[in-house]
């Protein structure tokens, strides 16, 4: 069969072969060229940051977008995927980090949705258990196809969406970081499961941000960087170095360079200061890390960083400070400015002169329906209004401000914000922000989906507004941006403070090792040690 | 606002300076420009222009339409006479003024189902105030209207607080509404009549009826006023931009720090008094109160709300559109009497219509998407 | 693009059928309005502004709500009628139930300058205005059914509820139960007058008879399916009744329906009104043995029509101001018959 043949020979023709993809978004070239190979049997670890084009090219591998240049190959034969139902039957299988599961369904239902097994008479007339013996057994999963999805461990559901793509006899599987909601228990059973599928010789694309798991489970690495393959590296290439390859050398032109304090002399003063702060929900949710027993301290002048691999607990602490948690109970100590604040109520945080841009611009960040103006001044109305009527000279002079500050690139201020690049969204998104004058402005995952040059825009923006005093705690997933920008890194694992280490190249091992402790599940971190 | 007192000031910008605004407001720029923008006002593209006064578009083409196929009298239109279309601007008040209040609801991302039984309600209370204990016009007007934005009021705060979907709520609420009109016209018609008398109206209150100069009349001038209110409050003040922000984005505007809640409930509460305006107008005008009137209004109003390119899903919509596609509605279904079309042929151009409407705005918002 | 395109095609259609609709509305326009022709001045003293045996006349009905199966009735026997009457162009508006869009209708009649009005208002006081204007600006009114306030009206052609009730009551306290026993009353929709009328009359005919007690009255806002479940209750609350009265014969088929489930049917008699001659109607019911009798509400289509003849047609100076149409009851004995009389 293929599978024999491709299994003993690796220089026979790839299962997959790209060649010079190119895609651009409105003028914006997210993929420039880059060529990429899977084998048969082989898990190909695509690395890159944010923007960098791994979900562009895992789109265009999956059928998602069909507006591409460039040429593709399967088994040798050129193909051009017009949908992901067309990359499916062609047996390549995107797995995204959204799973697509209906949590009210079984598992053997999820399986073989829009797929079901029908008679003639167009009724059910199998149980479709027996067809989904198979495809769960390939990934040994530990549950019943007859639970319901919902029920499930999210590790479990992982499984089931990846036993999901085989059902199709999928011959490449693509997972967007599978590992980034797991603990590291359920990421060895994952990891089981795809050596498992290896062996049965199916090709897997493996994008992760987890740099320490690549020697653990990938036979190569592909790095991407600003739409282009800047290295083709072995597994056991050091964390380091990969780290170095993801920044790249703009590292220098990309960051602003940092506050020097054999210049300003003595630190700034205190702007927010957590003693022993932890935040308690009402009603716990799975995927929400509560803080705890956090120690911060952020000066005026200063930017620290919020370090931490997924559901670590960084924005989760944002949210508890700003308060934009769900209902809770917040305890130990918040001072801002020297006085205690009492956390939870967004209205409260903002009059103490705390601006918050939320991580997810899309969910929290704006109204896509409204213009670019008014989403600017929306959280500044009060300052413009007389009697309730809104200024109109007021308001246009600060849009016209914010523009100017941000460098926003836009056709009109009263144009629609979708119109604009997901880095002038966020742009206006943060102007939102500063239009309040902000004494202490907390970032989550600033750049996020941003395009480099807004990338260096709102680093230097950042760096500018501390020489006047502001405070900055940012959150990021992306160790290399948090070491290019900040002035202090604190490490968070399950809503606690694991280590507090200056900002710097050299404190990226210490930071990797922290991380790459095996890690207990949150919930039995809770209990007593 | 407090401001933290030890932000240093910088130099005030040389170029697009929020000169006139309070300095406080907000941070004024610190060092270089990044990149010099200029903050200017470039038309709309055509087709926003398209979608944002279709209704306005649509209502001239009937208009035109219903010049062309009016019947005509003496070589004039029928369907241009002053009194035929100040007729039509009557027909439409009532479900207009309602369908005003309901585009703010709808644009905060809610919908009112109790309108229609609301207007019931307030059209017996103001008559049995009237009627039975002898008020005054103004002060039973009044009384009214403030009942019916304290029973939106309620209405949004019981959704609002207990976290149940605007339509389950406002879904009872027409029916407390409808009971309670029940309940107190005694299951009976209330026939207003006027005068001294015990049992009788103040005649302050037959002026609803009026015609102002013998030609508009007073519930379509009304309408026409509380349009154009509305329209200033949702345009120009900071409450009409807090209404797209939490239709738009509810958690956007939460971490704005606006009170998502507060402006929620508030437009229930303005739907509320809108219903019982209308419902005043509608005893005003016919002279009567029965509790079952303004069954099915709500649909209509939504009608009106949805051809005037308001968006069910929140965020966005305008007055205007709305009054324009009441008007549409009113206009339509006229020149349709005019010619003696079949009343059920009627009810099949009013569902094309909303379609179209529709279905227009979905083909703009996808083509400005992509 | 594909989607793109094809919502281009979906819309272009959609407006294609507005535009056939408002063509095919129009073309029916062009033929159909402005036909009064022809006609003299009326002599002094004539109701109509114009009439006369060669003129064409055009008719505006306004009706209170199609959607009843009583009202959908009187449209078709007026249809019907109206083709004795080559000169008569019948139109008809539907008031759907809202005084308010009634009055719109009567206004647009009014624009059009009908000859003649004819109208069953949904309620008397909201459209008293606006039928004084029609009848002040010398357009003759026909009230049908329903009247308005005052006498600024034509003529009146109508059943009378309050007489029709009585005649039940009457029947049930001489013929049904005259040992006497518990009677049932199912109403209308509460407030609207026919309702009212019509159980007032029905209480004053089986007060005739001191023996019947009236033991329970409910609305069931005129609806079969509410009469069910509201009888089903009164006849667990009161197994002992044995006659119900229903304001009409959709109420009266939902309490044979409730009888049916308790398995009562034959020990309770029940009385409708109505009496529509259609397949649903009581009529039928009566013949087939679900009703015990009903009461006819007469439409009056042909004694208003034959008014507006002679206002129109003949320049009458006056007419009769009231006529009301007898009613007729309807028992096993006599529903063939008055069956066979319908024109079809």
């Amino acid at each position: 069969m293929r599978e024999d043949r491709e299994l003993d020979d690796g220089s026979g023709p790839p299962l997959l072969r790209a060649r010079g993809i190119r895609v651009s978004f409105g003028g914006v070239e997210a993929l420039r060229g880059v060529d990429f190979e899977l084998r048969s049997g082989q898990i190909h670890a695509l690395l890159g940051g944010n923007g960098a084009g791994k979900s562009t090219l895992m789109n265009v591998i999956g059928g998602v977008i069909t507006r591409y240049r460039g040429r593709f190959e399967l088994d040798g034969r050129c193909v051009r995927f017009g949908s992901p139902r067309d990359a499916q039957r062609a047996g390549v299988s995107t797995v995204y980090q959204e799973l697509d599961l209906v949590p009210g369904l079984t598992v053997a239902d999820n399986l073989v949705l829009a797929r079901e097994p029908v008679g003639r008479a167009g009724l059910f007339v199998r149980s479709p258990d027996a067809l989904v013996a198979r495809p769960l057994e390939r990934v040994a999963a530990p549950c019943s196809p007859r639970a319901v999805v919902g029920g499930l461990r999210l590790g479990e559901r992982q499984l089931v969406a990846i036993a999901k793509a085989l059902y199709d006899e999928a011959k490449i599987l693509i997972l967007d970081e599978p590992t980034a909601a797991l603990t590291s228990q359920e990421v060895q059973v994952l990891f089981e499961a795809l050596r498992g599928l290896r062996e049965q010789g199916v090709g897997i694309v493996f994008i992760s941000h987890r740099l320490e798991e690549i020697p653990q489970i990938a036979d190569t690495v592909t790095v991407l960087r600003d739409g282009a393959v800047v290295a083709r590296a072995a597994p056991d290439t050091p964390a380091l170095e990969l780290t170095r390859l993801l920044t790249g050398r703009r590292h220098g032109q990309l960051y602003p360079p940092k506050a020097d304090p054999s210049r300003s002399g003595s630190p700034g003063r205190e702007r927010l200061r957590l003693r022993g702060f932890g935040y308690q929900l009402s009603r716990p949710r799975t995927g929400w890390t509560e803080p705890v027993d956090v120690d911060v301290t952020v000066r005026a002048g200063e930017v620290v960083g919020l370090a931490g691999l997924l559901g670590a607990g960084r924005s989760e602490l944002l949210e508890a400070l700003t308060g934009a948690a769900p209902r809770g109970r917040a305890v130990g100590r918040v001072e801002v400015d020297g006085q205690p604040l009492r956390v939870g109520g967004v209205r409260r945080a903002q009059r103490r002169g705390i601006g918050y841009v939320p991580d997810d611009r899309h969910r929290s960040g704006f109204v896509a329906q409204a213009s670019i103006a008014d989403n600017l001044t929306m959280a500044c109305l009060d300052s413009l209004c007389t009697a309730g009527f809104v200024r109109t000279r007021k308001a246009r002079a600060a849009t016209a401000w914010a523009f100017q500050e941000l460098g926003i690139v836009a056709a009109s201020p009263e144009a629609g914000i979708l119109s604009l690049s997901g880095g002038n969204q966020q742009k206006v998104v943060m102007g939102r922000a500063l239009l309040r004058n902000p004494g202490l402005l907390l970032l989550d995952e600033p750049t996020r989906g941003v395009d480099v040059g807004a990338k260096a825009d709102i680093y230097r923006l950042i760096r500018r507004l501390t020489l006047d005093g502001l405070a900055v705690l940012v959150a990021s997933s992306e160790l290399p941006e948090l070491i290019g920008l900040c002035d202090r890194l604190v490490v968070l694992a399950s809503g606690r403070v694991v280590a507090e280490v200056p900002a710097s190249t050299e404190a990226v091992p210490t930071i990797l090792d922290v991380l790459d402790q095996p890690m207990p599940s949150n919930r039995s971190l809770k209990e007593p040690a | 606002m407090s401001i933290p007192s030890d932000v240093p000031v910088g130099a005030p910008p040389t170029t697009g300076a929020p000169e006139g605004i309070d300095g406080e407001a907000f941070a004024p720029s610190r060092g270089r420009p990044i990149r010099s923008v200029a903050a200017r006002r470039s038309p709309p593209g055509l087709v926003t222009m398209l979608v944002r006064f279709q209704s306005l578009l649509a209502l001239v083409l009937v208009f035109v339409g219903g010049i062309v196929f009016s019947p005509r009298r003496d070589g004039q239109p029928l369907f241009l006479t002053t009194e035929n279309l100040a007729n039509i601007v009557r027909s439409v008040s009532e479900t207009g003024i309602i369908a005003v209040g309901m585009t703010f609801v709808i644009i905060a991302g809610g919908i009112d189902l109790s309108v229609g039984a609301v207007l019931g309600l307030a059209g017996v209370a103001t008559a049995t105030l009237l009627v039975d204990h002898g008020w005054d016009g103004v002060p039973a007007v009044v009384a009214v209207v403030l009942a019916g934005g304290l029973f939106g009021l309620a209405q949004g705060a019981v959704s609002a607080r207990l976290r149940i979907q605007a339509f389950i709520v406002t879904l009872a609420g027409l029916q407390v509404a409808r009971g309670l009109a029940r309940i107190a016209s005694g299951d009976k018609f209330i026939n207003i009549s006027y005068g001294d008398g015990p049992h009788q109206a103040s005649p302050s209150f037959a002026h609803l009826g009026d015609r102002i100069f013998g030609v508009l009349p007073v519930s379509a001038l009304v309408f026409l006023l509380v349009g154009a209110a509305a329209s200033v409050l949702l345009n120009t003040t900071r409450f009409g931009r807090h209404v797209f922000a939490v239709g738009g984005n509810e958690r956007a505007a939460r971490l704005s720090g606006i009170s998502v809640q507060r402006v929620r409930i508030a437009t229930f509460g303005l739907c509320g008094m809108l219903a019982a305006t209308s419902g005043i107008l509608h005893s005003g005008q016919l002279n009567f109160a029965n509790p079952n009137d303004g069954t099915g209004y709500e649909l209509t109003a939504i009608a009106a709300v949805v051809i005037g390119g308001t968006s069910l899903f929140g965020g966005e919509g305008s007055v205007i559109g709305t009054l324009a596609g009441a008007l549409l509605l009113g206009a339509l279904n006229n020149v349709l009497q005019l010619n003696n079309v079949n009343a059920n042929l009627q009810l099949i151009a009013t569902g094309l219509i909303i379609v179209a409407a529709a279905a227009l705005q979905t083909l703009v918002r996808s083509g400005s998407e992509t | 693009m594909t989607t793109h395109s094809r919502r281009h095609r979906v819309l272009g259609g959609l407006s294609l059928a507005g535009t056939l609709i408002l063509a095919a509305a129009c073309s029916s326009a062009a033929s159909g309005t402005g036909t009064s022709s022809g006609g003299s001045v009326a002599p002094a003293g004539a109701l109509a502004k114009r009439c006369g045996p060669s003129g064409s006349y055009t008719i505006g009905f306004a009706q209170a709500n199609n959607a009843e199966p009583y009202r959908q009735r009187v449209d078709a026997d007026l249809q019907a009628a109206v083709k004795k009457y080559p000169n008569f162009k019948l139109v008809i508006a539907d008031g759907q139930g809202d005084s308010n869009k009634q009055v719109t209708d009567v206004e647009n009649f009014l624009t059009q300058q009908v000859d003649l009005l004819m109208i069953s208002p949904f309620e008397a006081q909201p459209l008293t205005p606006v039928v004084s204007k029609v009848f002040q600006s010398r357009i003759p009114v026909i009230e049908l059914d329903r009247q308005t306030e005052g006498d600024q009206y034509t003529a009146f052609v109508g059943g009378d509820n309050q007489n029709i009730g009585k005649q039940a009551g009457t029947y049930v306290a001489t013929r049904l139960l005259s040992g006497g026993g518990e009677v049932a009353i199912l109403e209308g929709l509460p407030s609207t007058t026919p309702a009212i009328q019509r159980t007032e009359g029905f209480k004053q005919g089986v007060a005739a008879n001191a023996k019947i007690k009236v033991v329970a009255v409910q609305p069931a806002d005129w609806l079969p399916d509410k009469a069910q479940t509201v009888f089903d209750a009164m006849l667990r609350a009161n197994p002992n009744i044995k006659v119900v009265y229903a304001n009409n014969d959709l109420m009266a088929n939902g309490a044979y329906l409730a009888l049916k489930g308790q398995n009562k049917i034959g020990q309770v008699a029940v009385i409708g009104t109505d009496g529509l001659p259609d397949p649903a109607g009581g009529i039928h019911a009566v013949l087939n043995g679900q009703l015990t009798a009903t009461l006819v509400y007469p439409t009056g289509a042909g004694e208003a029509l034959d008014l507006a003849k002679r206002i129109l047609l003949d320049c009458a100076t006056s007419v009769g101001r009231n006529t009301v149409v007898p009613t007729t009851l309807i028992t096993k004995d006599n529903a063939q018959a008055v069956l066979d009389r319908v024109p079809s």
